[in-house]
């Protein structure tokens, strides 16, 4: 029976490994873990995504972001984050894809446009995150993952060490997200391919096939000024995704310029 | 565990073995000799194929139950200090259909599209006005549509009314289970006594309702719409029979008892909350005179 190990002020949830699981939640930093065994044993991935990024790497592109900003504090420029490798559930939903669409075309008439109906076939594949821990906006800025170089679990064996988060999401709510994506990407491929002015699209899935896969990010916590803020970095494409605190003496310094320059430029025109 | 083949419809109670009479239109009940929950597995494992265990505890449903009537700012101040406690809650497993399939249609249309005429008028003074209209054009559309239905859930039972099946929703039935009897127990399960067909006969003309609603509202283009006709067909792939969690609330306020239902999945809370005379009093009255106020300010 595998073990998990939960984190009780986030509710990350990873698969306990002896070697690879830390005193502290890799999502939160907090350390408030509890082990436990699952009734029903969670859901195997179908596939591992290898990184491309090794953690050197990684923590190169994390100093490159870092740096990136004047705004950012020179706390986040010096400071040095742990990146922890993880494994991230996401599901992948391929179908076959009628799409029906109505939209608008440019045209000769007194309106400038006409109404037009028709249907467009092809094969789509989408990707939909099943983590729990991560947010949304979180989830959304590490995309892309290609699945494309996933590797069995079984032929896996550095990277089935890896601590791996547990699916937290349905296969069946990830059904409805992966939809609502592919919809959202039929109506901007109708659109373009016709040339329609707007777009809609009624589509139906068909011969649609799920896999389970985990990607790889590494994950990090940098503290600023007592609050634990987290830094993620995309494995495969080196994206860093992170809300980076501003510098206060900096932000406060520029507002009291920008005031000074408003009215000291008052005072040259003249305004009462 | 049917007890006793001459005791129709009575369990055997897995605590002190005395036979538990189950009504046919529930799966679970409580010994009377020693309170033990008891299921009727073997029913149950016949007519349901899955089952949604509850995601939102007891207290948190209380909580819910008091958000929601804090939110109604028109009700009783006295409403706002009601207390939900554990004893005014009991767990309920809602027999429903859940229904996936796919509608395709064809449908008829008129597209308006709008277009501005400028035109150029000379007035009764004799000054010329340039005078701008909005017109509309319009355009036949024949075209087909569809989509795929997941999980509609239709009432099993007579206990849990249509449109309280329609506004419970949603659930995620993607974490529904294999009956197991340790989901149910200690829960109210009911048992399903609505026909197949006949759930299915609803949940058909409620899909194909909706779907002319959504193709009227949203899919067609244009300014200004009016779907004509729609031919539209349903396509059933699969039926289940689910067991979906609810809290039912009954508390007591003012000599009677507020009903309220919360969906045990996601905390989605029903139930009409009582409204106050004398702020609607209150409120009518303030409106009133500001009216009659500018009533008389324009001269009466």
């Amino acid at each position: 029976m595998s073990r998990l190990l939960r984190c009780e002020s986030c509710g990350g949830t990873v698969r306990y490994v002896v070697e690879r699981s830390a005193g502290a939640c890799l999502f939160c930093g907090a350390k408030t873990l509890t082990l436990y065994e699952p009734d029903t044993p969670p859901a195997e991935p179908s596939g591992i995504v290898p990184p491309r990024i090794q953690p050197a790497e990684a923590a190169q592109r994390f100093r490159a972001w870092a740096a990136g900003s004047f705004w950012y504090p020179k706390a986040l420029r010096e400071a040095h984050v742990e990146l922890s490798p993880l494994l991230l559930p996401a599901y992948r939903l391929a179908a076959d894809v009628t799409a029906y669409y109505a939209g608008l075309v440019r045209a000769s008439t007194r309106s400038g446009k006409r109404p037009v109906a028709g249907e467009e076939h092809w094969h789509d594949e989408v990707y939909v995150p099943a983590s729990g821990a991560l947010s949304e906006p979180e989830l959304a800025a590490l995309e892309p993952f290609d699945a494309s170089e996933a590797v069995p679990v079984e032929r896996a064996d550095a990277l089935a060490r890896w601590p791996q988060e547990t699916p937290q999401r349905s296969p069946r709510f990830a059904r409805a997200r992966a939809h609502a994506r592919m919809t959202a990407r039929a109506e901007a491929f109708v659109a373009h391919e016709r040339g329609l002015l707007s777009c809609r699209v009624s589509p139906v899935f068909e011969n649609e096939r799920f896999d389970l896969f985990a990607v790889p990010i590494y994950a990090g916590i940098f503290v600023h000024r007592g609050r634990p803020r987290r830094l993620l970095v995309n494995a495969q494409t080196g994206e860093v995704v992170g809300k980076a605190p501003l510098d206060r003496v900096k932000v406060t310094l520029a507002v009291l310029l920008a005031a000074a320059a408003l009215l000291a430029t008052c005072r040259l025109l003249g305004c009462t | 565990m049917r007890a006793d083949a001459n005791v129709p419809g009575a369990v055997a109670c897995p605590g002190c073995g005395a036979p538990v009479a189950m009504p046919t239109f529930r799966l679970s009940a409580v010994c009377a000799h020693c309170d033990t929950p008891v299921v009727d597995a073997a029913r149950a494992r016949a007519t349901v194929d899955a089952v949604v265990p509850f995601q939102v505890p007891r207290k948190a449903a209380a909580a819910a139950i008091a958000a929601h009537l804090r939110a109604h700012r028109l009700a009783p101040r006295r409403i706002a200090r009601l207390r939900v406690l554990d004893r005014h809650l009991e767990g309920e497993f809602m027999p429903v259909y859940a229904i996936d399939g796919t509608v395709t249609g064809r449908y008829e249309a008129e597209i308006g599209i709008h277009y501005t005429t400028t035109t150029t008028r000379r007035g009764l003074d004799g000054k010329r006005r340039t005078v701008t209209e909005v017109k509309t054009q319009w355009f036949s559309l024949r075209g087909r549509c569809g989509r795929n239905v997941e999980d509609h859930l239709a009432s099993g039972a007579t206990i849990l009314p249509e449109p309280v099946a329609n506004a419970l929703k949603p659930f995620d039935l993607g974490w529904a289970q294999a009956f197991d009897p340790r989901l149910v127990a200690g829960f109210a399960a009911y048992a399903f006594d609505t026909p197949r067909d006949q759930a299915v006969d609803v949940a058909h003309d409620e899909i194909l309702a909706a779907e002319a609603r959504r193709i009227a509202r949203d899919f067609l283009p244009g300014d200004e719409k009016n779907l004509a006709s729609l031919t539209s067909n349903l396509r059933i792939e699969r039926v289940r029979r689910v067991l979906v969690p609810i809290w039912r609330a009954k508390v007591p306020y003012a000599g009677r008892q507020l009903v309220f239902t919360v969906n045990g999945q996601t905390g989605r809370v029903l139930g009409k909350v009582p409204v106050s005379p004398w702020k609607v009093g209150g409120i009518v009255a303030a409106v009133a005179a500001v009216l009659l106020y500018l009533w008389w300010r324009a001269g009466g």
